[in-house]
């Protein structure tokens, strides 16, 4: 649930997959800057880009929204709470 | 600005797979950090080690505004997006170390400020991360080149990467002393080693450059309506042309 100032377990397992995601992203972007008509480095970035999208909805689903255009709630906002990525409950 | 008043702008349709493919030209911040940061036991006098790589000459915040203002008078869209994908991330790597700096200053005794170096620093920011050098000069844009000039700039990112991950193996070795999470660093010295390797090909490819890309370049610079380009018609001749 939102609120609680104890990031779960659940939610940070997301996030962890989508840091390791997004990192590759980063790096496959990188190449793809270099190297525009790899084929394989295009369509290993559509794959990324789509198990991205997945996991931002199951964040935004768990009241954990990645950006705040994210938010899912017709109750709550959830975007403001805590804990914040720099803090050690979040890591 | 041809489309004032032509119905709804593109703001705040964007979403955040937008995002992803590029289609927002702007920021948006992401809560997530782009490495995980868990620190167990607080540690002033490393803090005031890495606040370097914070607000230092070879720091994040550096890298950020040396790659993101080097974007706007380079004529090459090619390196443009280079430029601006890589000082993006250094966006993320600063708050990294901010993550840093924020738990290895947390719950400090008086004891462990008073006996540490990071006793100056606290008197004046307390455990903020404040942006500054180790040596306690704050954050300076003196430390940034940018000239105007691509070929300039590129060389100096790929010194100014290859000074990074230096400092950054200075410090991994202060880490493993310290037994603090230094798969963190290991992760962080990758991170600027691909930009080094990106400037060093976009180097080769530009020294390559032969007649018809001068022509190019030319016209680039024509229709951008800049003229002389920058004040250096000499430098302008040897990198451009």
């Amino acid at each position: 649930m939102g609120g609680c100032n104890q990031e779960s377990g659940a939610e940070r397992s997301l996030v962890r997959k989508l840091q390791m995601i997004d990192f590759a992203i980063v790096d496959t972007v990188l190449y793809l800057n270099a190297y525009p008509h790899s084929r394989s480095a295009l369509s290993h970035y559509k794959k990324l880009t789509a198990e991205r999208a997945k996991l931002c909805e199951a964040l935004a689903r768990a009241s954990a929204p990645i950006t705040h255009r994210d938010e899912l709630s017709d109750e709550r906002w959830s975007w403001t709470d805590g804990p914040w990525p720099w803090d050690v409950q979040a890591n | 600005m041809t489309n004032v008043g032509a119905g709804p702008t593109v703001l705040g349709r964007g979403t955040s797979r937008q995002t992803e493919r590029g289609e927002n030209n702007m920021w948006i911040y992401e809560k997530k950090l782009q490495y995980p940061v868990k620190i167990k036991n607080s540690n002033p006098k490393l803090a005031q080690l890495i606040i370097s790589q914070l607000g230092g000459p070879d720091g994040e915040l550096a890298a950020s505004m040396r790659y993101l203002h080097q974007r706007y008078s380079c004529p090459y869209d090619k390196i443009t997006g280079m430029l601006t994908d890589i000082g993006t991330e250094e966006l993320a790597h600063l708050e990294i170390i901010a993550a840093i700096i924020h738990q290895l200053t947390r719950n400090l005794s008086e004891e462990q400020i008073e006996s540490s170096p990071f006793a100056t620093y606290f008197v004046d920011h307390t455990t903020g991360a404040y942006p500054v050098a180790a040596s306690g000069v704050p954050f300076d844009m003196k430390y940034v080149g940018i000239k105007g000039d691509i070929l300039t700039d590129l060389n100096e990112d790929l010194a100014a990467d290859a000074a990074i991950a230096k400092a950054q193996r200075r410090r991994l070795k202060n880490v493993r002393e310290l037994t603090i999470q230094s798969a963190l660093l290991r992760f962080a010295i990758p991170t600027q080693i691909l930009p080094c390797r990106n400037s060093g090909e976009r180097i080769a490819k530009l020294n390559k450059n032969t007649g018809k890309e001068r022509c190019l370049v030319q016209a680039k610079i024509a229709g951008k309506g800049v003229g002389k380009c920058c004040n250096c018609a000499r430098q302008l001749q040897r990198t451009h042309f």
